[in-house]
């Protein structure tokens, strides 16, 4: 069990410190810095260390974890493995507010002789051909998906136990149960057309986001953010179809049907590996909005990109406009898409993520 | 086709837009029939208010350089055949301070003029 925790761990590492190596190519660390910064000797050693600190990190955490494993109560290691986590994506943020401040410095010194242009580029028919899977047929898939949970356990409603398991714990042995109704049953289907909207929504946004085209050099920057949003697209298809077995495999075992719960366990822990190196692979093969395709007609770029947006960017993570009235803009720093919060709709979006589903949990025990 | 905008010139960003798009007509890059993008989208590509991307369309579907349809604005199938007076007025305007420029600075207007026509012809941008 330990060896899958500490997987996770050094996991979540790689993706958290490879990072900077899947952003946009002009900002590596939320600042956007000039063609000649962003590939010198200077960011490529931030980039190193970057991905160094996080996995001396998990390491540090891996061992911790292997050392407390036996000497404390399983509630206990529950408790410091939260601990692990939370400390491990606090002090990722500190180190990427580290390289954050530095590659302001950097283009502070820049600024002394280039003048960024505040040009923006636009391609008037970037949204005339589809780029992504179609939003419905994916929403339809998952909406399916959970249908046919809820129709398999209502059909066979007579032959589940009184008694349903909803946690296992650590070594698989369930620790929390709740009383057979139809609120309960169907807690999961509910929760697989929940994530059936949320995937559906996350493939609109990487439809709708802002086009971000390089004006100096159009038709190739546009070609890069679609092919880069029409992958994003695929790999959220696969990830939704994987996430949606995985909770129809959740649902069997607990009704102690087809399959046990380490088999389910074992299931987790590969998807999660799956779904790790699938983002791997988009971010440094085609990078945020196309990034790492076709390197080297980037390396001939020398100083800021057409149009620079860094002052409605707060700490290069979070994107706060009034004037724009687009919602769904490409993330500076790091791979996907995020909103504009200077829109009341994003908090309530986020809020409705948060909520149903602790409100549908809450119906389940 | 592809237009740009720029952000920090003196030239209102409808203005940019209206002859970004009449050029795209004029050299053949986008053609009779196409649909422009809705209002709502290509304000928030490019990050301004709806009201300035609606502006430049209704002033180019004044002009009959577009139409607007029940689905949004369209390139028109043919070019308009006269300048209304109102823009005819304008373009008057326009000419004439350009004539005064040239003789305060004492430049060859002539020639300007026959460069970018040439530019314009052999569909290069500006």
């Amino acid at each position: 069990m330990i060896i899958y925790l500490i997987g996770t761990t050094v996991l979540i590492g790689i993706i958290l410190g490879a990072t900077p190596y899947m952003s946009q190519y002009h900002v590596p660390f939320g600042v956007t810095l000039t063609g000649h910064d962003a590939r010198g000797e200077t960011v490529r050693k931030w980039k190193k260390a970057h991905f160094l600190y996080h996995m001396s990190l998990a390491a540090f955490l891996s061992l911790l974890l292997w050392l407390v494993q036996g000497k404390a109560t399983e509630e206990q290691f529950g408790i410091i493995y939260t601990g692990v986590v939370f400390f491990q994506f606090m002090l990722s943020f500190i180190f990427y507010i580290h390289f954050y401040n530095q590659s302001k410095k950097l283009k502070e010194k820049a600024l002394i002789t280039t003048k960024p242009e505040q040009r923006i580029g636009i391609d008037l028919a970037f949204r005339q051909e589809p780029f992504t899977f179609s939003t419905s047929y994916l929403v339809t898939i998952n909406v399916l998906l959970a249908l046919i949970t809820a129709g398999v356990t209502l059909l066979n409603y007579e032959r589940i136990p009184e008694v349903i398991v909803t946690q296992w714990d650590i070594s698989m042995t369930p620790t929390t149960m709740t009383d057979k109704n139809y609120m309960s049953v169907l807690a999961i289907p509910m929760m697989q057309l929940f994530i059936g909207i949320i995937m559906g929504i996350s493939n609109y946004s990487i439809q709708q986001a802002k086009q971000r085209v390089d004006a100096r050099k159009a038709p190739e920057s546009a070609k890069r953010d679609k092919r880069f949003r029409k992958q994003s697209s695929l790999m959220l298809v696969a990830i939704s179809i994987g996430t949606q077995l995985l909770l129809m495999g959740t649902q069997s075992a607990s009704m102690q049907a087809f399959i046990s719960p380490e088999a389910l366990m074992v299931l987790s822990l590969l998807f999660f590996v799956f779904v790790i190196g699938l983002v791997l692979w988009l971010g440094l093969r085609y990078g945020q909005g196309g990034s790492n395709i076709d390197t080297e007609a980037l390396a001939e770029e020398e100083g800021f990109p057409s149009y620079d947006d860094d002052q409605y960017w707060k700490l290069g993570m979070f994107y706060y406009n009034k004037e724009d009235p687009a919602f769904w803009v490409e993330k500076k720093m790091g791979l996907g898409v995020t909103f504009n919060m200077a829109k009341w709709q994003g908090w309530a979006f986020l809020v409705g993520v948060i909520l149903i589903p602790l409100v549908i949990v809450y119906l389940m025990i | 086709m592809f237009i740009t905008i720029d952000m920090e010139s003196t030239i209102p960003i409808y203005t940019q837009l209206v002859y970004q798009i009449k050029e795209g007509v004029l050299q053949g890059n986008i053609q009779p029939g196409t649909a422009l993008p809705s209002v709502r989208s290509l304000a928030s590509d490019i990050g301004i208010n709806l009201h300035t991307v609606n502006k430049a369309y209704k002033l180019l579907a004044e002009e009959g350089i577009v139409v607007q349809e029940k689905k949004g604005f369209r390139i028109a199938n043919a070019l308009p055949m006269k300048m209304s007076d109102p823009s005819l007025a304008l373009l008057k305007i326009k000419i004439k301070e350009m004539v005064i420029d040239s003789q305060i600075y004492g430049l060859d207007l002539d020639s300007l003029i026959q460069d970018t026509t040439k530019t314009i012809q052999r569909g290069e941008r500006l």
